[in-house]
């Protein structure tokens, strides 16, 4: 029963942020990386970022406070939606993913989806940034690796040697599966905003077998079936895919749950 | 963790870098850059390239001036009084300077591999440089280079025609401190 258009709408759309970040700055309507993206005239810019280099310099990055206005409130409004449709990485990490057998429930499901462990690395970070006056996560975020290897390659032909950091996150990921749901700061801060979350999966209960197909596929361990952790949902439409009997609903508007 | 992160600087032997121009002092500029790579793609001669993990761990995806695939023309170029670089940075990592202020760093000449001082006939950085009195002649027609004077744009290592190059850019150390926080 699995069906494959949201998967390749999610893939066409993290693979052409690719292209625009790559073929964006020869015809000059976008420049700029995800850390910080420019398209026409609206600059983007990394939460995560901003709070790093801000405790590295012990001072406000003023430039950029204005362009994190803008993710934070997608963040507010639909919660971690970068995750499931923008994030490169997680494209990789996905593909990564479908060559492990279907996962067990785990017990960290339906716990708070504010994950104890991206919590402290976030605090990890911001802390030894403070310290040591450089942003830590920046130079392994997988999100800015691969987006200075395209602009790196694509400008002056050549890849840095942090290419590597790609490959050990792929194969970390193909292993244990952890990242997204739990580990990535990126994610962990966007959960942490995520607090309306006006966009959620909602099952119907008078189709539902309650097989738990959904709540097993889902890369974010949201408990679907039991309303359980949506904010840390990533939209990426799997659970409403892979039902068999067709009875998850996106709902727009606050859960009454 | 955070011991490892302190013991990351000590795998790679740090080495101070070619900033592009305008940047804040090297402690700051760590802080400041958010590795977005703006720069690096609005640079018009393709002088700024992302420094690597040679470069030093910390500073992986900073950007660096590498005047072997192109000089920097802040000086007397494409860029004068219209620093892409800068006006492209979004966390004034690197930041307006006037023309008179700007130090991107310092040229060395190796006398044995120059053209000129092992007797042959070369004016060509004498020739490219923007800078009047950068680079000043012998009465035997060798360069010599006034450091004082020199901005560090790397005109003239980009264009030097000795093989291997007998001039190479170094990072200013003395980084322009007015800007600090």
């Amino acid at each position: 029963m699995r069906r494959w258009r949201a998967p390749i709408a999610r893939g066409v759309l993290q693979v052409s942020i690719i292209a625009l970040i790559a073929i964006g700055p020869w015809f000059g309507f976008a420049n700029g990386s995800i850390c910080t993206l420019t398209v026409g005239g609206v600059t983007l810019s990394c939460p995560l970022g901003f709070l790093q280099g801000s405790a590295g310099a012990n001072a406000i990055l003023i430039g950029i406070v204005g362009s994190i206005a803008i993710p934070i409130l997608i963040a507010l409004l639909i919660g971690r939606v970068f995750c499931g449709w923008i994030c490169p990485a997680s494209l990789g990490f996905e593909l990564s993913r479908n060559f492990r057998a279907s996962r067990k429930i785990t017990a960290s499901n339906g716990r708070n989806p504010i994950k104890f462990l991206g919590v402290v690395l976030v605090g990890t970070f911001l802390v030894s940034s403070a310290l040591f006056h450089y942003p830590l996560f920046c130079i392994f975020c997988p999100v800015g690796v691969i987006c200075r290897n395209v602009i790196s390659y694509t400008q002056y032909g050549a890849l840095g040697m942090d290419i590597i950091f790609i490959p050990a996150f792929i194969l970390c990921e193909a292993a244990f599966a952890r990242w997204c749901p739990e580990i990535c700061p990126l994610g962990t801060i966007t959960t942490i905003f995520s607090k309306f979350n006006f966009l959620s999966p909602r099952v119907n209960e008078a189709k539902c077998v309650k097989c738990e197909i959904c709540d097993r596929v889902c890369p974010m361990e949201v408990q679907v079936l039991e309303g359980k952790g949506l904010t840390s949902c990533s939209k990426c439409l799997k659970c409403s895919e892979n039902c068999p009997t067709d009875a998850i609903d996106w709902k727009v508007g606050k859960k009454p749950l | 963790m955070f011991l490892l992160s302190g013991l990351l600087p000590s795998f790679v032997k740090e080495k101070g870098l070619v900033r592009p121009p305008g940047a804040v002092s090297e402690d700051y500029f760590n802080s400041f850059c958010i590795r977005c790579g703006k720069c690096v793609e609005v640079c018009p001669t393709g002088a700024i390239v992302f420094a690597d993990v040679a470069d030093g761990i910390t500073k992986v995806g900073t950007p660096k001036i590498d005047a072997l695939r192109g000089p920097c023309e802040a000086v007397n170029g494409r860029c004068e009084g219209n620093l892409r670089c800068v006006k492209e940075c979004p966390t004034s990592a690197l930041r307006y300077v006037e023309g008179r202020e700007l130090k991107i760093g310092h040229v060395s000449l190796d006398e044995p591999l120059c053209i000129a001082w092992t007797g042959g006939d070369c004016l060509v950085c004498y020739e490219v440089c923007p800078v009047l009195g950068a680079i000043v002649l012998t009465e035997d027609k060798k360069p010599i280079f006034n450091q004082e004077i020199c901005v560090g744009c790397g005109r003239c290592v980009y264009a030097c025609p000795a093989e291997p190059k007998a001039l190479m850019l170094l990072p200013e150390l003395r980084r322009l401190r007015r800007w600090q926080p």
